[in-house]
């Protein structure tokens, strides 16, 4: 795997193969499901045939065997047929993947679509040291290009390439027709736009008042520099083009946590007894109707059926309790996050390994999610919203299991500042309290009725760079949403808000599973927002993703965060 | 919702869309009934007489009510569709009873689509739907050459003021 080549031409950039034995990787349940049947039926047919011919053992074998043979002959050439056909590149601003024989695929995508990078070692892969790379890319439809399977290191050298020219380090003006030649460090964004310009230089050109978010993107610069442009957030003194990013020293990654064995295992057995309890008692009242009308007649069943029913219940309990505990324990094993030149990483896994990257300014959302099994022991959970993950996927899931003191940790490289003091403390005072002046919303009396559990606690907050929303009472859920990041905002009525007139709000963001609405509100106080929120989403624009965030202030921040949680102790959960 | 600001003046659509859509509900109501009504009285018909087979006539009598019920609503349905292209925005309001109200900023719009079926073009009338990353908005019953002028200008803005997600 050389260094990326950027000088040449792209169509001179060689394509490049995936490993040879990977066909044989991606399709072996196929293979071993073929071979079972075959062999089965070899068994059944194979003494019919030798005795309607007549052969003796040996040749019988012999035969088999040749049979055998062949069929191995055969699929290696089509594994190497399809591997001739599997073929990718990676050029300055895509990565091309061209594959199949009879139905061809060919997928382009471009880099600075992209939003993710996943290292995936599935456990057959693994045993052969292969490793599947994943990039997720928010392009349409088709989201995610993998490239199955490649050499371990040989992935992880990719991904460090891909990265390294998404994140636009390498550009050079002259490469790049988008940039433009005068502004030279652009870092990948070419419209410096003048309003933000213009915001960030408020207090020299006070001539700026026809912006109406001015303010706000001045508070937003303040408390959050590393969502603007360079040309913004650097010194007047300092000429843009002479910090070129290939100049600043790389940033060894760093570890941010890293989950105990034994709250892993904790935390599996608590989900995984929550789960077997919820199936076990559906099984029983599906189980115990059926019974009941069944055994309605005869009342000399009942003791037998209570017994077989109570075994049966332990069994489901027990069951669903291990499959599921061992299913998290495995997926979260010696979970590690990371945070890196090229993004923040988490790496976890037992058997099947994974390791995704998601690079900076590419989190949509974050929620801080608390299942209620989670209270007991003061354990919180992180989801992210990223463009190419989609809704459902498990790497949304960026802190399986943490205290605050992770949360806080995870929060800092995650989250932009929220803009306010003590926003640690609101964090945690908004996750574990409810009162009135607590700075959030709440649902009114008159529309307590729609809202049964979570009542008085669903409601919503803003700071210079974040909304939060609250929701649920028995299970606790923070959703965070940086302002910059809403795509549109709705508002509207549903039965409920009519009949007891309130309204409700939605503010999306890419799918994913990050919470975005807000419902039975006060009328007046939402439709503020509602109009706050699309101005801001329509002046954000100009604030830029930055793809270097390894920069100084970043560091510093990071590390104040550190001491501060490591500072406050593990007692708070 | 009282408390929308009343100043914001909203573009109306093509009142054609009333009749369009009278014609589409009632192309749907005949269909549905055909089908569902057709199965009630096929499994009546088939199966032992009894009171249960009253059931069978519940899907057909809520798509009927269904029907009839936006047969009443879809004029003012139509009355308060409409649009307000501000200088950052595009507000989008729906909904008779249950009112609506988007907002999609120029610069977050990923696509731009016309689409027009043969009854519509008959009508004169356009839908334009807005991509975001997010999800999208619509609007229908636009003069053709409104939606073809809209779609450029979104374009135009959305492109102006492009940056990504």
């Amino acid at each position: 795997m050389s260094q990326p080549v950027t000088q040449e031409h792209s169509s001179d950039i060689p394509w490049r193969r995936v490993h040879p034995i990977s066909p044989f990787v991606r399709s072996w349940s196929v293979l071993l499901i073929f071979g079972y049947i075959l062999t089965n039926l070899s068994f059944q047919t194979l003494r019919n045939i030798v005795e309607s011919f007549q052969l003796s053992i040996g040749q019988a074998s012999l035969i088999f065997l040749g049979v055998v043979f062949v069929a191995l002959l055969i699929a290696a050439g089509l594994y190497t047929i399809a591997w001739r056909f599997y073929q990718f590149r990676i050029t300055s601003d895509a990565v091309e993947l061209h594959a199949g024989v009879i139905f061809r695929r060919r997928r382009y995508m471009r880099l600075d679509r992209l939003q993710a990078v996943d290292i995936d070692r599935p456990l057959f892969a693994r045993l052969f040291g292969l490793s599947k790379l994943s990039l997720h890319a928010a392009d349409g439809s088709e989201a995610t290009l993998a490239l199955e399977y490649l050499k371990a290191t040989d992935a992880e050298q990719l991904r460090r390439e891909i990265l390294y020219l998404a994140s636009g380090a390498q550009d050079d003006p002259q490469l790049d027709p988008t940039t433009d030649a005068t502004g030279a460090d652009t870092a990948g964004s070419p419209d410096g736009t003048p309003i933000a310009v213009s915001a960030g230089n408020d207090t020299m050109h006070p001539s700026a008042p026809h912006y109406p978010y001015a303010e706000y993107l001045g508070a937003y610069l303040q408390h959050n520099p590393r969502g603007l442009t360079e040309a913004v957030s650097q010194p007047p003194g300092v000429i843009p083009g002479h910090t070129a990013a290939t100049k600043r020293p790389k940033n060894p990654p760093r570890e941010l946590l890293r989950i105990p064995l034994s709250r892993v295992i904790g935390a599996g057995a608590v989900t995984g007894l929550g789960a077997g309890f919820a199936s076990a008692m559906w099984a029983l009242i599906v189980g115990g109707v059926v019974l009941w009308l069944s055994a309605q007649n005869d009342d000399s069943q009942a003791l037998p059926i209570l017994i077989g029913g109570g075994i049966g219940f332990l069994v489901i309990v027990v069951f669903i309790t291990i499959v599921t505990a061992f299913a998290q324990v495995n997926s979260n094993y010696n979970f590690t996050a990371k945070m890196s030149d090229s993004g923040v990483r988490v790496l976890s896994g037992l058997l099947s390994t994974s390791s995704h990257t998601i690079p900076p300014g590419r989190i949509q959302a974050i929620q801080i999610y608390q299942p209620i099994a989670y209270r007991i022991f003061g354990w919180y959970r992180i989801q992210v919203t990223v463009a190419g993950y989609g809704l459902t996927d498990s790497s949304t899931t960026v802190l399986p299991v943490g205290k605050f003191n992770d949360v806080l940790l995870m929060l800092s490289v995650l989250a932009p500042d929220a803009g306010v003091e003590g926003a640690d403390e609101l964090i945690y005072n908004a996750l574990k309290y409810t009162s009135d002046d607590d700075g959030f919303t709440h649902v009114p009396s008159r529309a307590r009725f729609w809202q049964p559990v979570a009542g008085r606690r669903h409601g919503y907050m803003t700071t210079p760079t974040l909304l939060l929303i609250r929701y649920a009472k028995l299970r606790r859920i923070l959703a965070m949403i940086p302002h910059e990041r809403i795509q549109q905002s709705t508002v509207h009525q549903s039965l409920s808000d009519k009949l007891s007139g309130t309204v409700s709000a939605s503010f999306s963001t890419p799918p994913g599973p990050v919470r975005v609405n807000i419902s039975n509100h006060e009328p007046e106080a939402l439709i503020q927002l509602f109009f706050y929120e699309a101005e801001i989403a329509a002046h954000a624009r100009r604030i830029k993703d930055k793809n270097q965030w390894m920069a100084d202030e970043e560091l510093e921040n990071f590390e104040k965060t550190a001491v501060k949680a490591k500072a406050a102790g593990g007692d708070r959960a | 919702m009282k408390d929308f600001p009343q100043h914001i003046q909203f573009r109306p659509v093509r009142s054609e869309l009333t009749t369009y859509r009278q014609i589409h509900n009632a192309i749907s109501l005949v269909i549905n009934m055909v089908i569902f009504g057709g199965a009630a009285v096929l499994t009546g018909y088939l199966s032992q007489p009894g009171w249960w087979q009253l059931l069978l006539y519940i899907p057909a009598a809520w798509i009927l009510i269904h029907h009839v019920v936006r047969i009443f609503i879809i004029p003012y349905q139509v009355r308060i569709h409409g649009w307000a292209e501000q200088n950052e925005d595009l507000l989008v309001r729906s909904g008779a009873v249950f009112r609506r109200y988007l907002a999609v900023p120029y610069g977050r719009l990923q696509f731009v689509v016309v689409k027009q079926g043969p009854l519509q073009r008959k009508f004169d009338l356009a839908e334009l739907s807005i991509i975001t990353a997010g999800s999208n908005a619509k609007i229908s019953g636009l003069p053709t050459r409104e939606a073809t002028r809209l779609r450029d200008d979104l374009s135009a803005r959305g492109y102006a003021r492009l940056a990504g997600l």
